[in-house]
């Protein structure tokens, strides 16, 4: 029993090690932010899978904060992006609308 | 049938259909162009992906400190991703250079006219104050 589980636990992490790579060439491939962003939000979802698989895998209970930390972390740096992208085209917005009164603000 | 056995195999499924969900998502994100279309498909990761392979890894651990982290990493994330979201989303609104293409753009003076009628009953229970 402990064979199968180690096996079929190397098969999942085979899996999801595949998706990530693929979801990461898709990160660098395509243009504009906001794909990007989504992009980096599922690469780390899927990292938290993986290190939640291997906590289950190598019977260490301590490697799931570590996850949590994780998780913690790809929050805050979303949240942290986004707000400083919408920060910058609000002063770009109120800039060009006060040279030009005609631009949408 | 030990319980072992049988929790193992009720984890299995689990996970796997984790991985289904996972892989639908990723899919999803390739056949998609738009960017509010692809988080559609993340959020399906994010929420579904996360619940049966973290369900699927607490059974085959069984009850057990671990298996309490595990539960606290799902509640966590399930708190987090939706507004992630909902600024990417945001975001992306700002940014669109052609709305009329994806969604309609209503200003703030054609919304107003749509809830016109909502408007009314709390102006009147106003007057009666």
């Amino acid at each position: 029993m402990e064979n199968f589980k180690t096996v079929f636990l190397t098969a999942v992490l085979f899996v999801l090690g595949g998706a990530l790579a693929v979801c990461l060439i898709k990160a660098i491939v395509t243009k504009g932010i906001t794909n990007r962003i989504v992009a980096v939000n599922m690469i780390g979802t899927f990292v938290i899978m993986v290190i939640a698989v291997l906590s289950v895998l190598l019977d260490e209970a301590y490697l799931c904060d570590i996850a949590m930390i994780y998780s913690l972390a790809s929050f805050i740096s979303s949240i942290a992006l986004t707000k400083i992208y919408i920060g910058i085209i609000g002063e770009r917005r109120s800039k060009a609308s006060e040279a030009d009164p005609e631009v949408k603000k | 049938m030990s319980a072992e056995n049988v929790r193992f195999i009720i984890g299995a499924v689990l996970i796997c259909c984790g991985l289904c969900f996972s892989a639908i998502a990723v899919v999803g994100y390739f056949r998609f162009n738009f960017a509010l279309n692809r988080m559609h498909a993340s959020a399906m990761n994010d929420t579904l992906g996360i619940l049966f392979m973290l369900g699927g890894l607490i059974v085959m651990c069984g009850l057990s400190w671990h298996s309490l982290k595990l539960a606290l990493v799902i509640v966590f994330f399930w708190i987090a991703s939706p507004v992630s979201g909902h600024l990417i989303s945001r975001l992306q609104v700002l940014l669109e250079e052609k709305p009329s293409e994806h969604y309609e753009d209503l200003t703030d003076a054609e919304y107003a006219e749509a809830f016109k009628k909502d408007e009314k009953p709390e102006e009147t229970e106003d007057e009666r104050h």
